[in-house]
């Protein structure tokens, strides 16, 4: 099957390259439904965590007189509410915050919903934090139950331009990998085929 | 401060006949201060990863050693079990330039992007079906 990354990655990337602000932080999490039942909220809140940990030694201080503390109380993790008060205090400290969750949509529902109260709490507390979501648009009204405002939408189809790009890079590299058979006229015919025919239209 | 050398620093070892140059270059940037590691067109401190790095030459090889800071590491594990960056760099395994810039031009990205806080909608959604371009095109 023919793949390339999509959307989420390019925010991602496209913000760290291009992000208008210093001291910002770019903090992502990409859903994995092969793993679905270590995606609780409070792991993948954690998950972001670690982002800002990386960024901000003076946090890292924070942070280890809690771990300290729970050590004491056998190491136990932190609780969600916990985990979002001193993530938002952490994020607190810089001028903005962009938080990306893709494919919200492959959680189990109680973890989903979990998370989706949780981000609301986020954005609610620190005005400083962006969100950006990805998910199939059937589980829509949740995020209409979930935020206050559904937010801006982008609805995302497959991409004729991109569909004929990636294919045509595709058999670019397929030729040099097996020179011969490719000709052009059948170029052009999966060119004109292949589109139309994707998953995603 | 200049870009590190090329070369596969995790690789170099004692085994390895060094290569003309390249060990006094490596040793001159990994023994600057905090150790700064090259990633994505910036600068990271390896001391925030909870990686530490020591060179030596011997008899002409470069020797390096690679630890992790034990409570780092195990803060971070114990925030959470996920890896940031795990999954990200599976994603990305595959990259076209090019590919999915649509969406980067929509205005609903560029105010929710570069927006004074406060004066712009803090949630971005996108909705597609399986397959469109959210994680993956195919």
């Amino acid at each position: 099957m023919l793949t390339s990354n999509g959307i989420s990655a390019l925010v991602r990337d496209t913000l760290c390259r291009q992000s208008p602000l210093k001291n910002t932080v770019i903090l992502c999490h990409y859903c994995d439904y092969q793993v679905q039942k270590e995606q609780s909220a409070v792991n993948i809140i954690g998950s972001l965590f670690r982002q800002v940990n990386w960024k901000l030694p003076v946090i890292q201080s924070e942070i280890r007189r809690v771990f300290n503390e729970s050590k004491k109380r056998s190491g136990k993790s932190l609780q969600l509410t916990d985990m979002i008060q001193l993530f938002v205090q952490a994020i607190s400290s810089i001028r903005r915050a962009y938080i990306c969750v893709d494919a919200v949509d492959v959680l189990l529902p109680e973890d989903r919903s979990e998370l989706l109260r949780a981000l609301q709490r986020i954005i609610q507390e620190a005005p400083n934090a962006r969100l950006f979501l990805t998910t199939r648009p059937h589980i829509r009204p949740e995020f209409v139950k979930h935020f206050a405002k559904e937010g801006c939408v982008i609805d995302v189809v497959a991409d004729q331009g991109d569909i004929a790009s990636y294919v045509s890079i595709k058999i670019e590299y397929s030729k040099h990998q097996c020179p011969g058979p490719v000709t052009e006229n059948l170029k052009d015919d999966i060119m004109k085929i292949v589109p139309g025919q994707a998953l995603g239209t | 401060m200049s870009a590190p050398p090329t070369g596969d620093v995790g690789s170099s070892g004692s085994d390895n006949p060094r290569p003309d140059g390249m060990s006094n270059t490596l040793t001159t940037w990994i023994q600057s201060p905090n150790y700064p590691l090259w990633r994505n067109g910036s600068f990271w401190n390896a001391a925030d990863f909870g990686i530490s790095i020591c060179c030596s030459l011997s008899a002409g090889y470069a020797n390096i050693k690679v630890g992790i800071y034990e409570e780092s590491s195990r803060i971070q594990a114990w925030l959470s079990p996920l890896s940031p960056g795990r999954r990200y760099q599976e994603l990305c395994w595959s990259r076209f330039g090019g590919i999915g810039d649509w969406v980067l031009q929509k205005n609903e990205f560029q105010t929710w992007c570069k927006g004074e806080d406060g004066s712009v909608d803090p949630i971005l959604l996108c909705y597609g079906d399986r397959g469109a371009g959210k994680t993956y095109l195919r």
